[in-house]
């Protein structure tokens, strides 16, 4: 018996002591040489390190611009590296489109041949020398590689050849004359984020996690599911960073951001899109801010497949829906208001079309006239499990059903969502995405035959030819009459039902100064430059 | 005991390669496409099938599944599909927060819901009781993302005692942000220990043997410490040993409410991303925690009440 009690107080005092250690050992697998604490990064003393801290809704997989893809990976690439050309800070419009990497370019009389001067003394992160013209050659021509296997792949094919005849410059020939080559090579989205190709091969399967840049941030330490940290890059081109480092947190529960936004334990995140949290927070010590570019939801009608091969019944479908009175119940005016045509409000080539009307008669009557005078019930449907995917779609269902149209839903996750939607599974799919500010990419993109069975949800084939011609129009005058004939010509087809734009939420803490006046972001988070600051 | 412990741990190996074999097909049945969630939705056909080719996807699944065990067996996990990071360096990483957790989270609920439970087994029906018994059974209700917001509304964000996120630098830093996930796990758990060593204790007390002590003079105090509560204490690491599971799960979402890395975490990130190799990696671990947890629980049975001690 005696034994049996001493093994037991052995055991207790066993796991008491596996319990410090083990926390002792995750500390100090996590410790690393940095110097900041919760409060030092809000002192006035000089000598404390300012460290910002960014709540990020997901973990950062791929720091390999030719591959990053999610907004956490945009977010911190955006701080690592840089592109011939960027938004001015702060914007997303076409107009602002200044140079980075790039001092200064031209573009011959045809638009087939961009020259591009570079920068001379740009020096790459840990040592890797300085940025030279084969440098930029090499980028792109990795992504034009299929082998790569990039997703940027697609939106650079129109470059026929890349040449450096010197080491400051850059010529790329392009197949064909193209208006929107400038935001093609946009560094913002990682498409145009020259990398190194010395320090790509040296990483080999590592690539993705350590990344070299000439940004004002370099990593200093990458945990997966935790956290990324940077360091400032004292030889930034534009200058020495105002800020120490950077550590993007990996939080993926809003209300544990809005509490570490409260007490100051991070400085910066996404808020949400929710009428009640946007009334609550407003009411707090933060600065909110909706940033462009607006999302612009679409309602995507396979128009290939009974019974929406009718364009009686699509019509049907798009007068039975009220988004008006959807975005005044969900939604405050600052972040949601209705859609405006198939492209998004901020693109170069938009054209103010509206929205089809709501009425409800009317649908009824072009049901009767399809031949379902008791209406009809459509082949079920898969909704993305996002909430702001499931409430408008189960809005929609409710509006359509009012007019006798019945549509079961099945909820899917993301991945599942997307191989429901290639797989011809979803006749009508809810859909959103963030596009460069030029026509040419959403048109591409959505309405161009040779996107179907990728993202030309609603196999809409009418309009390649205009597609094709405005895709290569320098012109602005003219190029802007052919996509509004376009999107005529797309909203009398009654495939695509615009519902809403919506805009992002972003909120930091009053210490946050970031250097720039603030309109738009890119990477669905605030960019981060080399003049952001925490006073 | 040796024989004990070897014969449990050769039924452990079916036990583990039918588990491997359940995870490995699970997985393949999982809706949705890992080359189309790296590649996203616009890459083309051509694109999608190289990346499928490069991660193996495209072989018979027979094919795919004897690599998948012969890896194993060596010790292989694979790379992240996403990152290519090595599976068994993340595992490695987030591995000891979350075994901290669970571990800190089963002591905590062990000190606050054996004694309670104890007394209130001693103490019938008295207010003590039913006090005990209502506060048991909030905590047992109380879901962790709730109780974890809770906690940090009041010790955070409130009391400004704790930190509501992160895992803390250094030792005493790290111990620091672990008091308020620990007692959102422990608190659930001490519950459950309560009521389990409640009605285990009520059960002992009642038994003869228990009459025939105190018929023949013995000291309450000596007849409840050291033989009732021995006994007593049996249904209560058999529970200990089946909420290690509901442990691991719970982690997962504390984990998230705290901002913490861990498996949890990991293996809900893995999902989203469809990333395989990491899934399997965790799920793999977890299956082997719950193994050996269960048999560190048959053994301890015997030190618990020597009668019982396996031959």
């Amino acid at each position: 018996m005696k034994t049996s009690k001493k093994w037991l107080n052995m055991s207790f005092a066993l796991i008491l002591t596996m319990v410090l250690v083990l926390a002792g050992c995750s500390s100090s697998s996590e410790t690393s040489k940095e110097t900041n604490s919760n409060n030092n990064s809000t002192g006035n003393n000089t000598n404390k390190v300012k460290v910002l801290k960014v709540a990020m809704p997901g973990n950062a997989t791929r720091l390999d611009p030719a591959f990053a893809a999610s907004a956490p990976d945009l977010t911190v690439n955006q701080t690592l590296y840089n592109g011939l050309v960027r938004f001015k800070p702060g914007t997303v419009s076409i107009d602002g489109i200044e140079g980075d990497l790039a001092e200064s370019w031209e573009t011959s009389d045809d638009g087939t041949v961009w020259t591009f001067k570079l920068r001379k003394g740009v020096q790459w992160h840990f040592g890797y020398g300085e940025l030279k013209a084969a440098d930029v050659k090499w980028t792109y021509e990795r992504l034009l590689n299929p082998e790569t296997g990039s997703p940027y792949l697609e939106d650079l094919k129109v470059i026929k050849e890349i040449q450096t005849p010197d080491d400051y410059t850059v010529v790329f020939h392009l197949h064909r004359p193209d208006p929107s080559f400038l935001p093609r090579l946009l560094g913002d989205d990682s498409a145009g984020a020259i990398v190194k190709k010395e320090a790509i091969e040296e990483a080999g399967k590592d690539s993705m996690v350590k990344p070299v840049g000439t940004g004002p941030f370099m990593l200093k330490e990458y945990k997966l599911n935790e956290k990324v940290v940077l360091e400032k890059n004292k030889d930034f081109f534009r200058g020495e960073p105002k800020l120490d480092g950077i550590e993007f947190i990996t939080m993926t529960e809003q209300n544990a951001v809005d509490i570490a936004m409260e007490k100051g334990e991070i400085h910066m995140a996404t808020g949400n899109a929710d009428k009640l949290w946007v009334e609550k927070t407003e009411k707090k010590d933060f600065t909110i801010e909706y940033p462009d570019p607006p999302l612009n939801w679409l309602l995507h009608l396979d128009s290939t497949i009974k019974p929406l091969d009718d364009i009686r019944v699509r019509k049907a479908v798009a007068h039975a829906i009220d988004m008006e009175r959807f975005v005044k119940e969900v939604y405050t005016p600052k972040v949601a208001t209705l859609a405006s045509g198939p492209l998004a409000s901020n693109m170069e080539g938009h054209a103010d079309l509206g929205n089809y009307k709501y009425d409800p008669e009317l649908s009824k009557k072009l049901l009767k006239e399809a031949g379902y005078p008791n209406g009809l019930e459509l082949p079920p449907n898969f909704v993305n499990t996002r909430s702001s995917y499931l409430n408008q779609m189960t809005f929609i269902q409710e509006q359509l059903r009012q007019v006798g149209i019945k549509m079961e839903l099945k909820q899917a996750d993301i991945p599942t969502y997307q191989a429901n939607i290639r797989k011809g599974l979803n006749n009508i799919s809810l859909y959103t995405k963030n596009f460069k500010p030029h026509a040419a990419f959403p048109a591409n993109y959505f309405f161009h035959t040779g996107s179907i069975g990728k993202t030309n949800f609603s196999k809409y084939d009418k309009s390649d030819s205009l597609i094709e011609q405005a895709a290569q129009e320098m012109d602005p005058k003219k190029s802007k009459e052919l996509y509004e004939e376009l999107q005529k010509q797309i909203m009398d087809n009654y495939s695509i039902i615009p519902l809403i734009e919506t805009k992002s939420i972003l909120f930091r803490r009053p210490e946050v100064k970031l250097g720039y006046d603030f309109k738009g972001t890119f990477v669905y988070s605030y960019p981060i430059y080399e003049t952001t600051d925490i006073e | 005991m040796l024989k004990f412990l070897v014969r449990r741990l050769l039924v452990a190996i079916p036990t583990v390669f039918i588990t491997l074999t359940i995870i490995f097909f699970a997985l393949r049945v999982l809706p949705g496409d890992p080359a189309l969630v790296i590649l996203g939705e616009n890459a083309s056909e051509d694109a999608l099938k190289n990346l499928r080719q490069q991660m193996g996807l495209d072989l018979p699944v027979w094919q795919q599944y004897l690599h998948y065990l012969g890896n194993i067996l060596s010790g292989d996990f694979g790379e992240s599909i996403a990152s290519g990071t090595p599976v068994m360096t993340l595992i490695a990483d987030n591995f000891l927060p979350t075994i901290t957790l669970s571990i800190s989270s089963i002591v905590v609920g062990c000190i606050l819901g054996i004694p309670i439970g104890i007394l209130s087994a001693l103490k019938p029906n008295s207010w003590i009781d039913s006090f005990m018994r209502v506060v048991s059974f909030i905590w047992l209700s109380s879901p962790p993302f709730l109780l974890g917001i809770l906690l940090i509304l009041a010790f955070s964000l409130k009391l400004n005692v704790f930190p509501s996120m992160g895992s803390g630098e250094g030792f005493w830093g790290s111990l620091f942000h672990l008091i308020l996930p620990t007692f959102t796990l422990g608190l659930i758990l001490s519950g459950v220990m309560m009521r389990f060593a409640r009605a285990s204790m009520l059960e002992e007390i009642n038994q003869d043997y228990i009459r025939t002590a105190k018929a023949k003079g013995i000291p309450n105090k000596v007849v409840i410490f050291k033989h009732a509560l021995r006994n007593s204490l049996i249904p209560v690491i058999t529970v200990i040993g089946i909420d290690i599971t509901a442990l691991i799960s719970g982690a997962v979402i504390t984990e998230t409410i705290f901002s913490r890395p861990g498996l949890g975490s990991l293996a809900v990130g893995a999902i989203v991303t469809r990333d395989f190799a990491i899934l399997q990696g965790c799920l793999i671990l977890f299956a082997l925690l719950v193994i050996f947890v269960n048999l560190i629980v048959d053994v301890s049975y015997s030190f618990v009440n020597p009668k019982i001690r396996p031959r």
